[in-house]
């Protein structure tokens, strides 16, 4: 018999409930009183809130000058070096000492080695690739693809064989052998509606089976808990005493499983409250609820990739995944597992998970776009998921040439050059002749210094025209700056360029990006020559340059395509940069002209990013 | 940990490694957001815990133990520089590469829930923080705190409470 629980002891209960203290006991008397009390269910739900909410802290960690000191008073070779010390952890699997470790049986013959020494960077947030997942990139896209292709309104399963059909995008690689009792599963075209054709061929005990009728596996008597929907290729339901081939509305039963096997296989298992669960290839799940009633469903997945879609699920009956090396407790959210032989990765898009590593219980949450891997020796905290950070985006849509506070504007007096503000681009227009005869000293405005003057020899640049940014970009050899702009010429003239710079003011660290009639340069200060040039005609066109740098390295692409990589000439020096953009003319031009500039945007991208750019 | 003892650098940089943000984050937090010592007291737990590691019991789990490192350095630092009267305004330390997006990536929540944290009350605030972002067990943290499990217990219902308060436009 519970003891009946009072109103006011519901908050202290819920506390020891979210924050992990609570007994079986205190969960059952809490689940007991919330079930009839109206006014504390709501309370219960707003004290939840409250806790997920507190999630939403940015995470801080050590400078990476604090963490370079730090290791170097220990040992001047442990140095926070990233891809380096990635490297030595994964060669140094086998010399580790560890704690508990859940070991798997899997085919693919991990040596339960104790965990590696891999090690993670300093910046919080900062993107990492799954360098220690294997799991396939491309598979967890086509995983969380399959849930998105058909995602019905939560509705009663139905038994149904008229489902929306899929349009897969599978990949159709060639098939494997797999080192289990089921043989290897040739690969089909995408399945159309009828589902007895992709499994005709593929597995061996099979008894003829009607179309729509669920074969029994020995579960007549246990209730059913979910049903699978669009299987292809070689799908199981496992039970303890037998594996059998599955289909498209099958149903699934307490304590039974869904195994997926080979490359291109996929199932989806669909709850009743409109949970659904993509399973990917080579994909083992087990155990997919526990056995009583009112705890929350269970899911246990030893391998694989499966990217779900839960429902709300009541407060009371979080829904857990388990893996081998982590534990996730979900309430309503869109998320991916990946699971290998030594890691559990989560991809959360939408909700927030807490998922708890096996080992030593340590947990996180995982807020929408973030992901976290439990393994040994990885630092478990949630981690943004790549995507470019864009600090600065410019389309010159408001009127008036106002650019914002964000930006300096400038021009040599007497320069006649003027920016117009025209169909949502920044329009620079350059008359044939200046407005008056600007003397080349008084032309510089208030100590600051035009270097594109001092890049060619002869000076005839006198008239500028720019803006420029206040904010500084960081350089940084992981994230990557990104500059990248529109550009429009009226003429093709040699005695006018547009160009988009760095450091432009910063004495000693400018570089430019120019265009002076056919020709593209890149220009940096100190050199006579430019660094790099090509000829590429753009008149009456518009075209999109971007320039990557990192601490030492920069690239330059025109319309998508890298036209020069090289060395950053002032990677000792410049640890940020202002951009500018603007013009430069002769004295005298043999027409009036315009360039356009638009869609301006610096922003910072991942290692990986540059290293596609510049291969 | 065998290697911990031995003296290995190289264990030295995984604990450190895995760790660090627990601890960044626990002093951050405690202080009511002072970056720069939350980055000294850091780094001084891990050489006193790498100079002293034979004194501990490294068979329990190493965050009670780090933390508790931690929160004394906190409280020496603290009494020397009487900053438990009023925490100071709140920094947010990023690396480098992130500093100059600070004004651009201004979430109201975050600012919200930072600003939220650093106004409970120290006790209220470090109970919190252990059982939210550490998730230590109510025992753990009486042990750690050398009180008792129901003081624990009320302290944590009273930030919940003061939190609610708060951010209820949020709620």
């Amino acid at each position: 018999m519970l003891n009946k629980v009072k109103c006011e002891e519901v908050d202290a209960l819920t506390t020891r409930a979210i924050s992990g203290n609570a007994t079986a006991q205190d969960e059952e008397s809490l689940r007991e009183h919330l079930s009839l009390c109206t006014a504390c269910a709501q309370r219960d739900a707003r004290i939840r809130k409250l806790w997920n909410l507190m999630g939403e802290l940015p995470p801080v960690t050590l400078s990476l000058e604090k963490a370079r000191t730090t290791l170097s008073r220990v040992s001047p070779q442990a140095l926070p070096r990233r891809r380096g010390l990635w490297a030595v952890g994964a060669a140094a699997a086998a010399m580790l000492v560890v704690t508990s470790v859940i070991l798997l049986t899997l085919p693919s013959s991990q040596n339960p080695a104790p965990p590696t020494g891999a090690v993670t960077p300093a910046p919080a947030g900062e993107p990492q690739k799954a360098e220690v997942v294997q799991i396939d990139e491309t598979e967890k896209t086509r995983v969380d693809q399959i849930l998105t292709d058909a995602t019905p309104e939560p509705q009663p399963v139905q038994v149904a064989p008229e489902r929306r059909e899929p349009a897969p995008d599978v990949v159709k690689p060639a098939p494997e052998p797999k080192p289990e009792p089921v043989p290897a599963v040739a690969q089909k075209p995408p399945a159309p509606a009828d589902k007895t054709a992709p499994l005709a061929s593929e597995t061996k005990p099979e008894p003829a089976k009607a179309p729509d009728a669920a074969p029994e596996p020995a579960r007549p008597t246990l209730p059913t808990v979910a049903v699978l929907d669009r299987v292809e290729g070689a799908v199981l339901l496992v039970a303890s005493d037998a594996r059998v081939a599955a289909k498209s509305g099958q149903e699934i039963a307490w304590e039974q499983g869904v195994e997926v096997v080979g490359l291109g296989s996929q199932a989806v298992v669909e709850y009743v409250d409109g949970t659904r669960l993509a399973l990917g290839a080579d994909t083992q799940v087990l155990q997919l609820t526990e056995r009583k009633a009112g705890t929350g469903k269970r899911v246990h997945m030893s391998r694989g990739v499966l990217a779900a879609q839960v429902a709300k699920q009541p407060a009371t009956e979080t829904m857990v995944f388990t893996t081998p090396h982590a534990e996730a407790r979900i309430m309503g959210t869109r998320f991916t597992l990946s699971v290998t032989g030594t890691t559990t990765r989560i991809d959360v898009k939408e909700g927030r998970v807490r998922f708890v590593r096996k080992d030593d219980g340590a947990a996180v949450e995982v807020g929408p776009n973030q992901y976290a891997v439990s393994g040994k020796g990885i630092a478990l905290a949630p981690k943004t998921v790549a995507g470019p950070r864009v600090a600065l985006k410019e389309q010159f849509e408001r009127p008036n040439l106002k650019w914002g506070p964000g930006w300096v504007q400038g021009t040599d007096a007497g320069s006649g050059l003027r920016f117009a503000n025209e169909n949502g681009a920044l329009s620079l227009r350059v008359p044939q002749k200046p407005a008056s005869q600007p003397a080349p000293a008084e032309a510089r405005s208030k100590g600051l210094v035009d270097v594109s003057r001092k890049l060619v020899s002869k000076g005839d640049w006198v008239r500028s025209i720019w803006i420029e940014t206040k904010q500084t970009f960081a350089l940084s050899n992981e994230a990557p700056l990104r500059i990248r702009a529109r550009l429009w010429q009226s003429h093709s003239d040699d005695k006018r360029i547009s160009w988009v710079a760095l450091n432009r003011t910063v004495a000693g660290q400018s570089l430019l990006l120019e265009r002076r009639g056919s020709l593209l340069q890149l220009w940096a200060e100190g050199n006579n020559a430019p660094l790099w040039q090509k000829e590429v005609p753009a008149t009456q066109e518009w075209e999109t340059l971007e320039l990557w740098v990192t601490k030492d390295q920069l690239a330059v692409r025109r319309n998508d395509l890298t036209l020069h990589v090289g060395a950053f000439p002032f990677g000792g020096k410049s640890k940020a940069v202002q951009i500018s953009l603007g013009g430069s003319a002769n004295l005298e031009l043999p027409q009036e002209e315009e360039a356009r500039f638009d869609d301006v945007e610096a922003a910072w991208l991942s290692r990986a990013d540059f290293e596609d750019v510049i291969k | 940990m065998l290697r911990v003892k031995a003296g290995d650098p190289q264990a030295f940089t995984e604990i450190f490694h895995e760790f660090q943000p627990g601890v960044m984050n626990y002093v951050y937090r405690l202080s009511g957001g002072n970056g720069a010592l939350a980055e000294d007291i850091a780094q001084q737990v891990f050489l006193n815990f790498w100079l002293h590691r034979n004194e501990y019991d490294l068979e329990k789990p190493l965050t009670p133990l780090l933390l508790t490192m931690a929160r004394n350095a906190w409280v020496n630092a603290a009494k020397r520089e009487s900053l438990r009267k009023s925490p100071p305004p709140l920094e947010s330390i990023r690396a480098a590469e992130q500093q100059v997006d600070r004004q651009l990536e201004h979430r109201e929540l975050e600012t919200a829930v930072e600003k939220a944290l650093a106004s409970l009350d120290e006790p209220v605030r470090e109970v919190f923080v252990l059982s939210r972002y550490h998730g230590l067990k109510y025992s753990q943290i009486a042990e750690m705190l050398g009180i008792s499990i129901k003081t624990v217990e009320a302290r944590l219902s009273r930030g919940l409470q003061d939190l609610e308060r708060h951010l209820k436009d949020f709620l």
